[in-house]
């Protein structure tokens, strides 16, 4: 890469006249530069909320996978600034690395605990809107935004041994969660919402008694819809 | 037979006492029983409920010129009878002749206009009320006659007559909007564009639909580009709603209005719009044109020359292939053509608006709705009603072919003639480009560099809050039209003038 800049830039020295005497392109032409697109926002945000449901998955968790459902409100500022609820619902399944750690063969019970439901809430910054064509055809507008949040999750720890009662086994984290997102804006008020955000949570665990750090990595899809000025 | 002994004692009494008494007084005693005579075959098939019989009894009287006087009421029966057997438009053009007789059944008024709307023939009532706008009727009825009346009467350009019978409507009358709306159409074709904006701003403010809406609109920037307000010409073509049929032409009459103005930018602008590849089916070989005058005018040479040689690729086989379809195409081709929206001889381009009109549209819906009621006649076992209606119905279709037809061959002829004199016009507009390209590099060439540009005041871009500014990259976004800010730098030098009438530096 840097050969090559470096050889482009002995050429166009050698031949820095004739290049110039052959540079008419932006004589008598209309520039690009000289053209804007001025458009009226098609898919405004600010004093509208935002509701909506998506599917979501934690598949990063070294011994579940938890499907979840997640519900949000919000309430956008201004075009770029919001504010957001979420909660969501799931149940983490022990995954095959669990399950082989819990053969037999192995024996050693980690303990891991599942994801039950978490209630958070925060800030979200969009900076950046754009659009892209399908073969020129259709145009999606779309956001891309940087949630910050903060609340509470519940977990509770998947080997029944440690304590049969249901209730001694949860686990009740405080959370923090940084992740980025896209929303699609379909038509009607209805948009398409990507995220991808990362809860740490500061879990006690009432098999070894010990506090720990825990992510959880989570994938969501789904829809919102925006609704009218507050 | 008693019936006709009766009418015939009755009509010789008629005779003699009409040489001494007065023909009036002697219809009035005696009409009740010869009309009783005279129509009792219908009356007798109308009672057993055949339609067919009743309607060729009727048809008899109407070919029976002794009987003339009845023919009114014979062809008010014979719509009546006609509706009832699934022949609306068989009715209208009954209802029509009962209305044309000596003295109109005014009761056919009502049916008529019912009648027309069925069958979308508005063209056949517009030509009868046209021509006798007094005849009586309900206030409604002489609203909608008058209104009628007043298109048939702009559409043959009698501008000062159309005024007038647009000021026989009410205002309370459903056609006052629309008369409004003509009546500022009018005005403004008179050259009174001031006087034009009062009856538009009111068919505007009485409007509810938003496509009628547009097209005042349209007109309204039409009144203020003749009076030569420029500004609030743009204002109001800018009013046209963006997902408008109208939106297009609204964007082209507001680029004139920016060129006007001297403001090329804005022309150039709005001119994106019709170059981009979204509008190429459209015809608008002005709209290219005035983008290169805009182009040229700013001194961006090799910009307008480019432009012309692409109007001249776009345009040239299209004029040739619409003078070849002109020639080898007659009236009804023309019509069938256009109004189908398929041609293998014509430029889709140069009829796709024509297509689209609503006037085209009814006319084709006319047709095709007479050519329906042609085969049902045909049909039906009683000749007589089927060789009249066959006969009436080939004929007024064939009237609205050749009238259609007519009109279209002159609207794509005037195309093709302008479109011939912009052809060679761009052909001049190259040579003087040609020439004060070649002086602008000549004088580069002495002075070893390019004389700089005139400075001329550039618009600062303004973005409005609910806005987005996107950069330009060459490429066209459909969700794009309409929204294109051109910032053009003329590059005039200072020494040269650039006009229209290409002026020496």
């Amino acid at each position: 890469m840097n050969i090559k800049k470096i050889l482009g830039i002995t050429l166009a020295s050698l031949t820095s006249l004739s290049v110039a005497a052959q540079d008419p392109i932006d004589i008598g032409t209309l520039r690009n530069e000289e053209i804007q697109v001025v458009q009226r926002r098609l898919y405004e945000k600010a004093d509208m909320t935002e509701m909506g449901i998506q599917l979501g998955m934690l598949p990063f968790d070294p011994y579940t996978v938890a499907p979840k459902v997640q519900l949000t409100y919000g309430h956008h500022d201004s075009e770029s600034r919001a504010w957001e609820i979420q909660m969501g619902i799931g149940y983490g399944f022990r995954n095959q690395a669990y399950r082989t750690l819990d053969s037999p063969a192995y024996g050693k019970v980690p303990e891991a605990t599942r994801y039950l439901m978490s209630i958070t809430g925060g800030y979200q910054f969009s900076p950046i809107y754009g659009k892209v064509s399908l073969n020129g055809e259709r145009v999606f507008h779309h956001d891309i935004y940087f949630p910050v949040v903060a609340g509470v999750t519940i977990e509770q720890t998947v080997d029944e041994h440690i304590n049969s009662s249901f209730s001694e086994r949860l686990a009740i984290a405080p959370t923090i969660g940084a992740g980025i997102g896209a929303r699609v804006f379909l038509h009607d008020n209805r948009v398409l919402r990507l995220e991808v955000r990362d809860d740490v949570m500061l879990q006690y665990r009432a098999g070894s008694g010990t506090w720990a750090l825990k992510q959880n990595l989570g994938v969501h899809v789904g829809l919102t819809v925006f609704g009218g000025n507050q | 037979m008693s019936a006709t002994t009766s009418t015939t004692i009755i009509t010789g009494l008629g005779l003699w006492l009409g040489v001494f008494g007065g023909a009036t007084a002697i219809a009035q005693s005696n009409s009740d029983e010869q009309w009783a005579a005279t129509f009792a075959d219908y009356d007798i098939s109308m009672a057993r409920g055949d339609l067919q019989r009743a309607a060729g009894a009727l048809i008899e009287i109407i070919g029976d010129e002794s009987l003339s006087e009845f023919h009114g009421d014979a062809l008010l029966n014979l719509g009546n009878t006609a509706s009832d057997l699934g022949l609306p438009y068989g009715a209208l053009l009954s209802y029509s002749d009962a209305l044309t007789q000596e003295e109109p059944v005014t009761a056919a008024i009502s049916k008529a206009l019912t009648a027309s709307e069925d069958v979308r023939d508005f063209g056949l009532l517009q030509g009868l009320f046209g021509e006798n706008v007094g005849m009586d009727g309900t206030p409604s009825e002489r609203s909608q006659m008058a209104w009628l009346s007043a298109l048939d009467n702009f559409r043959k350009g009698n501008l000062s007559v159309t005024l007038g019978i647009l000021a026989i409507i009410p205002t309370d009358a459903a056609a006052y909007p629309k008369a409004q709306h003509l009546k500022g159409i009018v005005l403004a074709q008179q050259g009174r564009y001031t006087d034009s904006l009062a009856p538009l701003m009111t068919a505007f403010a009485m409007m509810d639909n938003q496509s009628d809406m547009d097209l005042v609109n349209i007109n309204l920037g039409r009144s203020y580009f003749g009076a030569g307000n420029f500004a609030r010409a743009i204002e109001y073509f800018a009013l046209v709603e963006r997902g408008s049929p109208h939106w297009l032409e609204a964007q082209f009459e507001r680029a004139w209005a920016h060129f006007r103005l001297d403001d090329m930018s804005g022309a150039i602008g709005l001119m994106l719009n019709h170059m981009s590849p979204f509008f190429d089916t459209r015809y608008y070989p002005e709209a290219e044109l005035l983008d290169t005058y805009s182009l040229f005018l700013l001194c961006k040479f090799p910009a307008a020359t480019e432009r012309i040689e692409h109007f001249r690729d776009n345009y040239r086989p299209i004029h040739d292939a619409l003078e070849n379809a002109l020639e080898g195409m007659s009236d009804a081709d023309l019509f069938f053509a256009v109004s189908g929206g398929a041609s293998q001889e014509l430029p889709t381009r140069v009829y796709l608006d024509l297509y689209g009109e609503p006037r085209l549209q009814d006319s084709a819906a006319a047709v095709a709705q007479a050519d329906v009621e042609i085969e049902t006649v045909r049909g039906v076992s009683d000749s007589s009603l089927s060789g009249h209606f066959t006969t009436l119905l080939e004929s007024r279709r064939d009237e609205i072919v050749a009238a259609e037809g007519a009109r279209l061959r002159g609207v794509l002829s005037g195309r093709l003639e302008a479109l011939n004199n912009m052809l060679t016009d761009t052909e001049m507009a190259r040579l003087d480009i040609l020439r004060l390209e070649t002086r602008l590099y000549e004088r580069a060439a002495g002075a070893g560099e390019m004389e700089e540009a005139r400075r001329s005041a550039q618009r600062q871009l303004r973005v409005p809050p609910d806005h987005q500014n996107w950069p330009f990259q060459g490429e066209f976004w459909a969700d794009e039209l309409g929204y294109f800010r051109v910032n053009a730098i003329s590059e005039c030098p200072t020494s040269m003038q650039v006009g229209l009438e290409v002026a020496e530096d």
